[in-house]
């Protein structure tokens, strides 16, 4: 089964009187299980992409599927659940909540599905897992920037998503941090979960088992 | 996502901006404070109201002159005997008293003399503070007696001992049996008088001054039967009909209980325009937390938050706001207001029932409710990739 299924995606916003595309008639599968790379220039459409893929957008025309569900089908309560349950984002400036510890910011997709002890506890193992383990009551200010995305790993993950969108996880990140991540990454993949990931940096791509290139709009 | 969360999370922006959360609290409280104040002013004053006219008026009627304008009819010395004879009229007060300028032994004062009955300091909750009271016999005849307030001893007689004094007035002069002391608030501050004398000898400094209303004392019981008969009186005598008229106080009570029931009406409705103006400061601070946000919002959303959770959790911040302001608000007017008891030595009385405690803080709460639903629903109506993008 197919994780995530685009048919003929195309995607423009309207910039005053005119409409920019910005995807136009994008075909992609990605194979539960696998581990995706796009690769673009900025200004490619590929931040768009990954947005459609996480079912944050909707796009202009086409089909986007995303683990058997049409995001086009689906009510705002069962988007939220898909992105909730389904779904684990990454992102290059980690959005962590300032006011929030770091354990607390592992926790807070768990807020929105509804809890037991066991997803806390659940939480604290992946955040020891990635060696924050003394962290746990750390403010994001306190955190180096390896730390802070290992954070935002954890809470990607605490929801076991099927899917792992991550856009330039490693785009802020000393080259030693950044291969901590993408050593994680290859991790949970090899652990089932499918992975897709968006990057400038072909080295970063080369974790990928399939990368595909996209400029202005179109696959290459 | 659990309402606790929400309130937690409410609190921990609250701490985040405390001097902008405290000024967007400052209007609620304001507002919930005057609403208190308020209450407890006019409440306390009708309550008040309600002891001392209740206290004054038992078994009491009132026959006054008629206002008709030009030449005035006033009531004789030979009503109020002819009123005294009256079945159950147990006593009159006819309402002799006048300004006058007295001397003591120390100087020149100026004073209200009046005529008094026997219920007088009784009804009126005067206490003897020193001397005695008149004795039945002083009070029926032109005694030159008096009894003095305990305001008026120190102001004529200073530190001298004030009992078996000469006061002298134009006419004549009164000799001090008793000092008395009026209660802290008045219950009738028409009536109050510095010198009490019997009311043939206030007759008798005041014949030019005419008599305008006079007071029956029928006690209790025999209330009606006098009423009855008082009326019968004055409607039978086309003469006397022409001019005065019988009044039951009790009527007028409830008309001024009526009035200060709508006063207070109309002084909560302008006390909750002040709410209203600190809910549309609420509401301006919740748009600019929503804005300054945009990028949490959008990252909830992305976590799993629905539109509805958004809409819930920024309404529940909005509800704290104005609930933590309407709390404040609430323990705030509670202060003052006694603190204007206190600080008036009881001359304000205030009151301040328990249900309009809970109704203000209620009120607050919802003034939260419905001033944060604006922002709270531009909150939840971002998308999630504009929230995202905004930095």
């Amino acid at each position: 089964m197919s994780a995530i299924t685009l048919e003929n995606v195309s995607k423009s916003y309207r910039m005053g009187q005119e409409d920019l595309p910005v995807l136009r008639g994008i075909n992609l599968t990605i194979e539960a299980g696998e581990f995706a790379a796009i690769m673009g220039p900025s200004g490619s459409g590929k931040s768009t992409l990954l947005h459609l893929m996480g079912a944050l957008d909707r796009p202009t025309s086409g089909r986007v599927v995303i683990a058997g569900s049409d995001v086009a089908e689906l009510s705002d309560v069962d988007l939220s659940f898909l992105r909730n349950r389904m779904l684990g984002f990454v992102f290059q400036n980690f959005n962590l909540l300032s006011y929030y510890t770091a354990f607390e910011n592992v926790c807070l997709p768990l807020v929105y599905s509804g809890t037991n002890q066991e997803d806390y506890e659940f939480a604290k193992e992946i955040l020891i897992h990635v060696g924050l383990g003394e962290r746990l009551r750390h403010k994001p200010h306190e955190l180096s920037g390896g730390e802070r995305q290992r954070v935002a790993m954890a809470r990607a993950l605490v929801n076991r998503p099927h899917i792992i969108l991550a856009d330039e996880p490693t785009g802020n990140l000393d080259s030693k941090n950044g291969e901590t991540i993408m050593g994680f990454l290859q991790e949970i993949n090899r652990a089932g979960t499918t992975v897709v990931l968006i990057t400038h940096d072909s080295s970063v791509a080369s974790y990928a088992h399939r990368v595909f290139r996209i400029q202005d709009g179109v696959f290459q | 996502m659990t309402y606790l969360d929400s309130v937690r999370v409410a609190f921990l922006n609250l701490k985040a901006n405390m001097v902008r959360s405290l000024l967007s609290m400052l209007g609620v409280i304001i507002g919930t404070a005057a609403v208190i104040v308020v209450i407890s002013l006019v409440n306390g004053s009708r309550e008040s109201d309600i002891e001392s006219w209740m206290a004054g008026i038992k078994g009491v009627l009132t026959i006054r002159v008629k206002y008709s304008g030009g030449d005035v009819r006033r009531i004789t010395m030979d009503d109020v005997e002819y009123l005294k004879k009256t079945p159950h009229v147990v006593d009159v007060l006819p309402d002799v008293k006048t300004m006058t300028d007295m001397r003591g032994p120390l100087g020149r004062a100026n004073g209200t003399l009046g005529g008094v009955n026997m219920f007088y300091v009784e009804n009126n909750k005067y206490v003897l503070v020193s001397g005695r009271l008149f004795s039945a016999a002083e009070i029926e005849t032109r005694s030159s007696l008096c009894l003095i307030t305990d305001q008026f001893a120190r102001k004529m007689f200073r530190n001298q001992y004030p009992i078996g004094q000469k006061i002298r007035l134009p006419e004549a002069a009164v000799e001090v049996i008793g000092v008395v002391r009026p209660p802290a608030r008045s219950l009738n501050p028409f009536l109050d008088m510095d010198v009490m004398v019997s009311i043939p000898t206030a007759m008798r400094f005041m014949k030019k001054f005419p008599i305008y209303s006079i007071d029956i004392h029928a006690g209790e019981e025999n209330l009606e039967k006098v009423k009855a008969s008082l009326t019968q009186l004055i409607s039978l005598n086309p003469e006397k009909s022409d001019y005065l008229e019988l009044i039951d106080p009790r009527d007028m009570y409830r008309e001024a209980f009526e009035r200060s029931r709508s006063l207070m009406i109309q002084m909560i409705l302008i006390a909750c325009i002040s709410l209203m103006v600190g809910g549309i400061g609420l509401m301006n601070v919740m748009l600019t937390s929503v804005a300054e946000r945009t990028h949490e919002i959008g990252l909830r959303k992305a976590l799993g938050a629905s539109s509805r959770v958004i809409l819930h959790q920024f309404l529940i911040e909005s509800m704290t706001l104005s609930g933590v302001g309407g709390l404040s608000g609430v323990f705030l007017g509670t202060m003052v207001s006694y603190s204007l008891g206190v600080l008036s030595h009881g001359k304000i009385y205030v009151s301040i029932p328990f249900v309009a405690l809970v109704v203000s803080f209620v009120f607050s709460s919802v003034i939260g409710l419905v001033f944060g639903l604006f922002p709270a629903s531009k909150a939840a109506h971002l998308s999630p990739v504009e929230a995202l993008r905004y930095e």
